[in-house]
């Protein structure tokens, strides 16, 4: 089971503000969820080795050249950032004094 | 059952043939319908960026001049793709999925893309920032989700064919639900690149059809090896469909005792077993097989899919594109605020359990335990295809329900995935086929067929083979 503090926790390290009826809301449901998924307690997976890709393939890796298919013009690039100028996008202060 | 109506791939091509109609002529007149029905079943978000691709390229292709729809979240360069979502209301594609490259070098027509559950998270459409998609057997109930719009605008004859995406079941669960074929292919036989990414371990591209004909047509066309997605593999889809409608006698059909037990409507089991039947009578054999971590396959879902979605949806922090909330006056403010403000409820539950099993004290617990019990549910199906060479039973435990009857009870909506969600972890291919019009809700029943691993080929001609069987009843 977890908490409103655990949620609020939760909430900071996903960067999401969350307002009080939506934590009740998460409280409901997340506890509801893992309830049913405490099931796989009962399965003993001691010598089972998690599986971490289905198909069997080779890690791969292409050639780090520029020459691609992603030729776009910057206005599709960092042009859709909401604040940008030139070629940089603008954040806003780190630290608000 | 019987033929959807309007044309299928092969229909078309016979009437350019025949000089019945033009590609242009088809676009213009799906066009015109799409106009005229749209506004009531709410399937396609964006057709005025789509116009009719004049092109003086040889007809090479059966799909060249096929008018298609695409599922919101896979990008088509230089046009809005919003993933279902408030926080891509504006966002344009800076490249083209490779998907959508691959079609478009085969001639077909993109008529526009189409409405979801806000990025690919949900079985029943209402999660879409856009309103919900109706079922266009019944206005009044869902269609499916979350290829919401793909299998509902395929079911309604707005488009010939159209594509989704697959994590736990978005292709097959809609199809079932709108009385259409949809097909979720193994991992790694298309190209992922360009597909918004929900869970990189399970998502797939895949077609929803009129027919099994189209998929294999469609799965033909978009397969394949890319270098801009290294989960692919090198395995040639081209003969799919010239060997499509080769002879399966003999066939070994699976059925696993799980996929018939609590939970699953009588109309569902009675139109799946008399569709069974049907096959038997034309020589098929039953094995009675168990899957035993059936059970367990949703839990297990409901842990790596939402952890995978945690780590994937960082991306949307308000700062490179997207919506970024004005109010937010520090950096951190941008990225909470934007967040909160442009992501809906389902996904942010998600992000919150997913954020939940990755985090410090709980990855054990959670996180690997789930991908242990992957391992188990891959054993399971690698030991039922020793005794059978496809799996059959329901794509989902009822038909379409009512919309609103489960948005406020978010278990209760995870359980329609129940019998597509293991596919997903294991990897394997599988198709959902109309089967009947149930007698109680008189809405269209799926039936679900699994293959083995990279069988996509015998699997379609399974699929063939149990269309026939049941069209000509």
């Amino acid at each position: 089971m977890i908490n409103e503090q655990e949620i609020d926790h939760l909430a900071k390290l996903a960067r999401i503000t969350i307002s009080d009826t939506l934590r009740a809301r998460l409280l409901g449901d997340l506890n509801s969820i893992l309830k049913y998924i405490d099931q796989l307690s009962a399965i003993n997976t001691d010598k089972v080795e998690p599986l971490l890709q289905v198909n069997e393939i080779q890690n791969e890796t292409r050639p780090d050249t520029t020459e691609g298919r992603i030729k776009s013009k910057d206005s599709l690039l960092v042009g859709q950032s909401p604040h940008h100028e030139d070629k940089y996008t603008k954040v806003r202060a780190i630290k608000v004094r | 059952m019987k033929p959807i109506s309007g044309h299928t791939i092969l229909s078309a091509r016979r009437a350019f043939e025949k000089g019945e109609t033009t590609p242009q002529k088809l676009f213009d007149e799906y066009r015109s319908r799409i106009e005229k029905e749209n506004p009531a079943l709410n399937a396609f978000l964006n057709t005025k960026e789509f116009p009719f691709n004049k092109s003086d390229k040889k007809e090479t292709s059966q799909l060249s001049g096929i008018p298609y729809a695409a599922k919101d979240n896979l990008l088509v360069k230089g046009t809005i793709a919003t993933g279902g979502s408030k926080i891509l209301e504006n966002y344009q594609s800076a490249y083209d999925a490779e998907a959508i490259t691959r079609l478009a070098d085969s001639g077909a027509q993109l008529l526009g893309k189409t409405n979801m559950d806000e990025f690919a998270m949900g079985s029943s459409g209402e999660n879409s920032a856009y309103g919900p998609t109706k079922n266009p057997h019944n206005h009044e109930c869902v269609p499916g989700g979350s290829s919401a719009g793909s299998a509902a605008a395929v079911a309604a004859d707005l488009c010939v064919f159209a594509l989704g995406s697959d994590t736990g079941g978005s292709i097959r669960q809609p199809a079932a639900f709108c009385g259409v074929v949809g097909f979720k292919p193994s991992y790694g036989r298309v190209s992922r690149h360009g597909l918004m990414a929900l869970a990189s371990s399970l998502d797939q591209i895949g077609p929803l059809t009129k027919n099994v004909d189209d998929a294999a047509l469609v799965f033909s066309a978009i397969s394949g090896k890319d270098i801009y997605d290294s989960t692919t593999v090198n395995q040639d889809a081209s003969d799919v469909f010239n060997n499509l409608h080769d002879d399966v006698s003999g066939l070994r059909i699976g059925v696993p005792e799980e996929y018939f037990g609590d939970g699953l409507s009588d109309e569902v089991r009675n139109s799946v077993e008399k569709a069974i039947d049907k096959l038997i009578v034309r020589g098929a054999k039953i094995v009675h097989i168990s899957l035993p971590h059936s059970n367990a396959a949703l839990a297990a879902y409901y842990i790596i899919q939402p952890s995978e979605t945690s780590a994937n949806l960082a991306r949307y922090d308000g700062i490179r594109y997207g919506f970024s909330d004005p109010s937010a006056e520090s950096l951190t403010e941008v990225y909470t605020q934007s967040r909160a403000k442009g992501f809906g409820p389902e996904v942010t539950r998600r992000i919150i359990l997913g954020t939940f099993a990755l985090s410090a004290g709980y990855f054990d617990a959670y996180y690997l335990k789930a991908q242990r019990i992957r391992t188990l549910i891959r054993r399971d199906f690698d030991e039922a295809f020793k005794k059978c060479d496809v799996i059959m039973g329901p794509t989902t435990p009822t038909a379409a329900f009512r919309i609103g009857e489960k948005s406020d009870d978010p278990l209760s909506m995870y359980l329609s995935d129940i019998y597509t969600v293991p596919v997903n972890l294991a990897g394997i291919p599988a198709i959902s086929i109309p089967c009947t019009i149930g007698d109680k809700t008189n809405m269209p029943v799926g039936l679900q067929i699994i293959g083995p691993m990279m069988k996509d080929e015998t699997l379609l001609r399974v699929a063939w083979y149990a269309e026939q069987a049941l069209l000509n009843e």
